[in-house]
């Protein structure tokens, strides 16, 4: 044989890898094993790969177990405690269905601003794939078309969430109409608790009947005890009132199109399409399509601008030459306004206040010419106070129907600092948002700023501290439960206490002002907050307290380094008084742990988050939050008018990148063909990215349109809805926690 | 405590009624294999916590299904690989992470050194070579078990595993 040959015949002989896989695996024939043996003897490279296959598989099983975290089986036990349940699968069964391909199957589709949505589309399934199959249930209804006074069966196939729930509830919020007119208007919001039962296999059943008179109702389901809600992931299962034709109410249309219940913009704008498609020549219908437009869109969508401006001009025609209508050149004004066709606008305005100067609308545009007027560069003081008179005329000329005078008014006497017409407005505006306690707060702390309202402002306080705490209690928003609800209200009432405090101490009460300061301080960590409780404990006599509240102050890095000298002024110290060192040295830990105190943890499916820079490359948002602490802000206006104040974000910017961390940003608008030469305009330097699919709005907006949030090098969220003042303390926070155990 | 090796019929039971404290003493002896299993198919100590977590909460519910065919020990591992393969969240993109593996007793401990890298070897792998991989050399499933859990052929199964072990062979062959 030659040596080519013997080559070539060796190489014939070779067996092939899987044939060595099986050979170490001791999955050969003993005939097939003895071959392999013999080839291996002479052949130099199969023997190398078979040793180093042995030499895997023995590393393989000498593989150690991975050491668990010892703080597991109490992080399971304090989630068995808050009623977290999980529906595991069988462990035999093979036609398991995943249940990410459930979710995917039930999807809303898209609507087209022509096309009526299908009313039973409008009740299926929608929600991110991510949590349908554990958080996110099904919900239908006996009839699509409900009327007044029917009885509406409901049935809901149960998420596993409520997996060992035998009853459930499905809270409803209802809504009546208060006025129609550009803007509807309801009445305080309805609560009912209508009981569900468990019919087997996760499936439950309650009954509704729609009251009479109510045009919208909307729910949410949850357990007895409320410790576990599914809002359909804020979008909500909506029922509207119908006709004897079967068509949905347009006043429910537009009550449901109008933002109340918090739901998400793009339900609302979904159903702003919707009202159009059904009642084409409303102009309150395209109004309001138009207005929602230029909140997801603003004014990039030029085929949608330029629809609003045809549909505009159709009706500026048609009503020019109609009967004189108030409420229709109320409509039209508002229409052209949105749209910015300034021209029209004053037309309509004019007609308006030749038909009806005590409209509703024409009294608020000459509110907002009261304001315009008054506004100077400069904003002082006494520029407001001179607004004042005319805005009470306006008041009692009939401004008193409008809830937007209300608010304007006490917003001038706020301006005007002005405690007599703080005193008459404060009123006002508490009742034209009644259900409010944010409200009622807010204007009971502005009393409590001036000498001859103080008393007023801290009994209006005591009465607003009263605790509110029921399951029932109809404050409580659908999508939160008790937990959630009593946590806001634990931030409200801090700030409540807060401002009762800081009252009772200009109130020479500092004993007292120290107790409620106290108590204020107790949850979360609040700079103003330490700092009234440093200065009435100070003032109590209590110096030793007082200087330990002045180095918290001074040890979060947002407080300017000036202040520690203040403090010091204020205790009568050196900085070099050990008790002050003893202070300063508890203070980061007390600090950290207090900032830690408020994180939540939210996890972010931030793999399946696709995102586009300024150039219009698309990403994944994990490959540029992941493996690092990140400040994520939304708002980005390109342009220098932006909500977000470019100077201070650059400059955060600049501080957590020398920290570590990053802050990342999410225009506002859909991403503009020149939004790399935008960003270079405006001196951009941090990420900027855009969110055209509202993918990474829909993923952070649990509670409200998202703001402030601070991630973890996980991709989690650890604090939600945050301060722009507090999130590079928050970052450094989640810098000192060993990763393992966030 | 039950013996390590045996758990009783009566804890079980107890479980299966909502006992936190026999659900306790299941967790403490089978969590770790839970976790090792949870953490090697999602390559992410997040993911793997949630995993064990999750497991246990649900086990009470999943114990009306627990018939005592075989050991508890391999049904438990059943479920929790199911789940883990159910529970990939955009496993598919992720990058791999890097596990501790270090050993508690350094002492008995194999090579560390190549226990840390085979570690992070089998954790930057592809995810479907990894999820066969961790499921045959690590876990002792045969391919036709593995092909049933992932609704693979076992043919298919069996490619991926000779890969998955082509690729960490040439690692660990970088590595020295």
């Amino acid at each position: 044989m030659s040596n080519m040959g013997f080559l070539i015949d060796r190489l014939r002989m070779h067996p092939r890898a899987a044939t060595l896989n099986h050979y170490v695996d001791g999955a050969l024939s003993p005939g097939q094993r003895r071959r392999i043996s013999t080839h291996l003897l002479a052949c130099r490279a199969c023997r190398a790969t078979v040793d180093s296959l042995a030499a895997l598989q023995s590393a393989t099983r000498a593989l150690s177990d991975p050491p668990m975290s010892p703080t597991l089986l109490a992080r399971m036990q304090e989630r068995r405690l808050r009623g977290d349940n999980v529906l595991l699968p069988r462990a035999d069964d093979s036609s398991h269905t995943t249940p990410l391909a459930l979710a995917s199957n039930s999807r809303v589709a898209a609507v087209a601003a022509t096309v009526m949505i299908a009313v039973v589309g409008f009740f299926t399934l929608s929600g991110n794939n991510a949590s349908a199959s554990t958080r996110v249930g099904t919900m239908s209804f006996s009839t699509s078309t409900p009327r007044a006074g029917d009885t509406i069966t409901i049935v809901y196939q149960a998420p596993s969430i409520f997996a060992r729930e035998h009853a459930l509830f499905a809270r409803v919020r209802m809504y009546r109409l208060l006025a129609s007119g550009v803007q509807q208007r309801t009445t305080a919001p309805e609560i009912q608790r209508v009981r569900m039962h468990d019919d087997g296999d996760g499936r439950f059943t309650g009954q509704f009947v729609l009251p009479v008179g109510v045009m919208m109702a909307r729910m949410a389901v949850e357990n007895e005890q409320a410790s576990q809600v599914d809002s359909r992931a804020r979008s909500y299962w909506t029922m509207l009132a119908h006709d004897a034709k079967g068509q949905p109410l347009f006043d429910a249309l537009m009550i449901a199109s109008a933002g109340s219940g918090s739901a998400q913009w793009e339900t609302l704008h979904k159903t702003a399409t919707r009202t159009v498609a059904a009642f084409p020549d409303s102009i309150a219908a395209w109004h309001q399509l138009a207005f929602l437009e230029h909140v997801l869109r603003g004014e990039t969508d030029r085929a949608a601008q330029a629809q609003f401006a045809e549909r505009l001009a159709t009706f500026d025609a048609k009503i020019r030459v109609a009967v004189p209508s108030a409420e229709a050149d109320a409509r039209l004004m508002r229409f052209a306004q949105t749209i910015g066709d300034t021209q029209r606008a004053q037309f309509w305005r004019a007609r308006l206040e030749r038909d009806d100067p005590r409209h509703p609308q024409a009294v608020l545009a000459r509110a907002v010419d009261i304001i315009g007027r008054y506004r100077g560069t400069s904003m002082a003081t006494d520029r407001w106070r001179e607004a004042l008179p005319a805005m009470e005329a306006l008041w009692n000329d009939g401004g008193y129907i409008s809830d937007n005078v209300a608010t304007f008014g006490y917003q001038l006497s706020m301006w005007a600092n002005d405690a007599d017409a703080l005193s008459r407005w404060g009123p006002r505006y508490i009742a034209s948002d009644s259900s409010s306690m944010w409200t009622a707060y807010a204007v009971a702390q502005s009393f409590t700023r001036h000498a001859s309202l103080r008393a007023q402002g801290m009994d209006m306080l005591r009465r607003l501290l009263q605790p509110v705490d029921s399951v029932h209690t109809p404050l409580r928003p659908l999508a939160q439960t008790v937990a959630d609800f009593t946590r806001s209200r634990a931030e409200l009432r801090g700030s409540m206490l807060q401002a009762l405090g800081e009252a009772l101490l200009v109130d020479r009460q500092p004993v007292a002002a120290r107790d409620t300061l106290r108590l204020a301080g107790q949850h979360g960590w609040n700079l103003t907050r330490f700092r009234s409780l440093a200065d009435a404990t100070l003032r109590s006599g209590d110096t030793a307290s007082a200087a330990r509240a002045y180095a918290l102050v001074a040890a979060d890095p947002e407080t300017p380094k000036p202040f520690e000298q203040v403090a010091l002024n204020h205790l009568g110290w050196s900085s070099r008084d050990a008790r002050w060192k003893a202070a300063q040295a508890i203070a980061p830990d007390t600090l950290l742990a207090r900032v830690l105190s408020t994180s939540t943890r939210l996890p972010l499916d931030i793999d399946s988050l696709d995102v586009t820079d300024a150039t219009g490359r698309r990403l994944s948002f994990a490959s540029v939050a992941r493996n690092r602490i990140t400040v994520v802000a939304f708002g980005l206006e390109l342009s220098e008018r932006s909500p977000l104040d470019l100077v201070r974000m650059q400059e955060l910017s600049d501080a957590l990148q020398r920290d570590g961390h990053q802050l990342i940003t999410f225009a506002l608008r859909d991403r503009p063909a020149d939004a790399d030469r935008k960003l270079k305009t405006l001196g951009i330097r941090f990420r900027v990215l855009f969110d055209d699919a509202h993918n990474a709005q829909r993923a952070f907006e649990a509670n409200g349109f998202p703001m402030y949030f601070v991630l973890d090098a996980n991709g989690d969220i650890r604090f939600a809805y945050s301060d722009l003042g507090k999130v590079r303390m928050q970052a450094h926070a989640l810098a000192t926690i060993p990763r393992e155990v966030r | 405590m039950p013996p390590r090796s045996v758990t009783s019929t009566d804890l079980i039971a107890q479980a299966r009624s909502g006992s936190a404290d026999a659900l306790s003493h299941l967790f403490t002896q089978h969590a770790p294999a839970v976790y090792r299993v949870a953490l090697r198919l999602t390559a992410s100590i997040h993911d793997a916590e949630d995993i064990v977590q999750d497991v246990f909460l649900g086990l009470p519910h999943a114990l009306r299904g627990y018939q005592e065919h075989g050991t508890f020990d391999a049904w438990l591992k059943r479920i929790a690989v199911r789940y883990a393969l159910m529970s990939k969240r955009g496993a598919d993109r992720r990058e791999a992470r890097e596990i501790s593996a270090a050993p508690d007793d350094a002492s008995n401990a194999p090579d560390i050194p190549t226990q840390l890298t085979l570690e992070r070897a089998i954790a930057q792998l592809p995810v479907s070579l990894r999820t066969v991989f961790v499921l045959h050399d690590v876990e002792g499933y045969s391919n036709q078990e593995i092909a049933s859990l992932l609704s693979i052929r076992a043919g298919t199964a069996q490619v991926r595993l000779f890969r998955a072990r082509a690729h960490l062979r040439a690692a660990l062959e970088q590595s020295v």
